[in-house]
């Protein structure tokens, strides 16, 4: 009768034969439905990605997007981080102006007070604009020892029409970065 | 892919090294005891004239040394036969579904089951084939979806990867349904041959049936012209 108790285990054990289903992550910063069903309106400036975890030592890239955007030219990001925390290595410009024949990318970086502020747009052709959403700069920054932190936009951020007219900003994206 | 099929793997082999020490079937007894029957049976050299006793050699002598220990083989007591039981049965059920009932010497049913059951293998591995492929592609467009930053690919591919968890819940359903099926029905086979087995009241009547099982033929004789019942049943 040994084997009648190995009944119940070998059932067990067969009707276990069903997958766990992974949940779904829509954790895309740049997915414009996720952003409507997480009530994040549009137009706005996002960091990609919004959660980093680099290694106390390493370098990390953040790069800023703009978010369906309509008739942009220009851009005045400013960006605030924790100067204690991490440091800035390298800027480089986004691809979202790439056509224009001219184009202005400036940036500095107040590591003092730990803001850094980038202009960036369409130079000398007036009517020359872009819509949509696309990546304005990319910025590294190098970790210095275990913490976590949040890098934002600050409200001096603008983003400008062919006509030097205010866009509407009505989301700001923040980078949360775990070091670890 | 086989990461849940190993448990069972194991439950199996566990299932198959019990059987090995439960009794033995009828035709396993039967061969054992056809090779031990008849200890003093005629050797293969029966035919051959013996030789003169008074011109034995020491050759021949040095024959009966060698074949002293063969006799001595021979005269081994035969095997008890065991006596089929109902934990046989189940036991050989638990181990090949359907096993138990050919051991019950029902032969018919014992191999329907095998059938069945190897066709719902069949079907729980390939959806579970299903499953995984679809589950390879989900992670795949799921980790296009996270590292793309172009809006249009980005939603092409979380288009994409709910196709493939929608192809992924159907395949689980189904590797669900059909595992639990043919857990079931593994069960339930192992069980009626346990509840039919040796000594039951089932298994003798099964038997009885099997003894008694009369052929009855009626024709019309055309020679004699009437009409004729032939009857014809074993005598054992």
């Amino acid at each position: 009768m040994k084997m009648i108790h190995y009944i119940p285990i070998f059932l067990l054990i067969l009707f276990s034969c069903s997958e766990d289903l992974p949940e779904d992550i829509n954790n895309n910063p740049l997915d414009p439905n996720q952003a409507n069903e997480n009530e994040f309106y549009t137009p706005a400036l996002v960091f990609y990605p919004h959660e980093i975890s680099p290694l106390p030592g390493d370098d990390f890239t953040v790069q800023v997007f703009a978010m369906e955007v309509d008739t942009n030219a220009g851009a005045h990001l400013q960006i605030q981080y924790d100067q204690t925390k991490m440091h800035v290595v390298d800027f480089s410009q986004g691809a979202f102006y790439s056509d224009a024949p001219e184009m202005l990318f400036y940036f500095e970086d107040d590591s003092a007070a730990g803001v850094i502020d980038i202009y960036t747009g369409y130079l000398g052709v007036d009517s020359a604009y872009v819509s949509g959403t696309g990546e304005l700069a990319s910025i590294t920054f190098n970790a210095r020892v275990d913490w976590e932190t949040i890098i934002s936009f600050t409200d001096n951020s603008r983003l400008v029409d062919s006509q030097n007219n205010d866009i509407e900003i009505l989301g700001f994206g923040e980078c949360a970065v775990h070091a670890q | 892919m086989f990461q849940k099929i190993y448990p069972l793997l194991l439950v199996l082999f566990i299932g198959v090294i019990y059987a090995q020490d439960a009794p033995p079937t009828d035709t396993e007894d039967q061969e054992d005891i056809e090779a031990t029957e008849d200890p003093n049976a005629a050797p293969d050299n029966q035919g051959v004239a013996p030789k003169d006793q008074n011109t034995v050699t020491e050759e021949a002598m040095s024959d009966d040394d060698v074949k002293e220990p063969e006799e001595e083989k021979k005269s081994k007591p035969p095997k008890i036969q065991k006596p089929k039981t109902q934990m046989g049965a189940l036991l050989r059920g638990v181990a090949v579904p359907g096993l138990g009932h050919v051991y019950n010497d029902n032969k018919r049913i014992g191999y329907l089951w095998m059938g069945i059951e190897a066709a719902l293998l069949a079907a729980t591995m390939n959806y579970k084939s299903q499953y995984d492929e679809s589950l390879s592609d989900y992670n795949n467009y799921q980790t296009l979806y996270w590292t793309e930053t172009d809006v249009a690919l980005l939603l092409l591919y979380k288009e994409k990867r709910d196709t493939s968890r929608k192809d992924m819940d159907a395949a689980n359903t189904s590797y669900q349904a059909f595992s639990a099926l043919l857990a079931a029905g593994w069960l339930y086979s192992a069980v009626s041959a346990y509840l039919e087995g040796p000594g039951t009241q089932k298994y003798l009547q099964r038997k009885r049936q099997a003894l008694s099982k009369m052929d009855m033929n009626v024709a019309f004789n055309h020679k004699q012209q009437n009409m004729q019942l032939q009857l014809s049943f074993p005598l054992r």
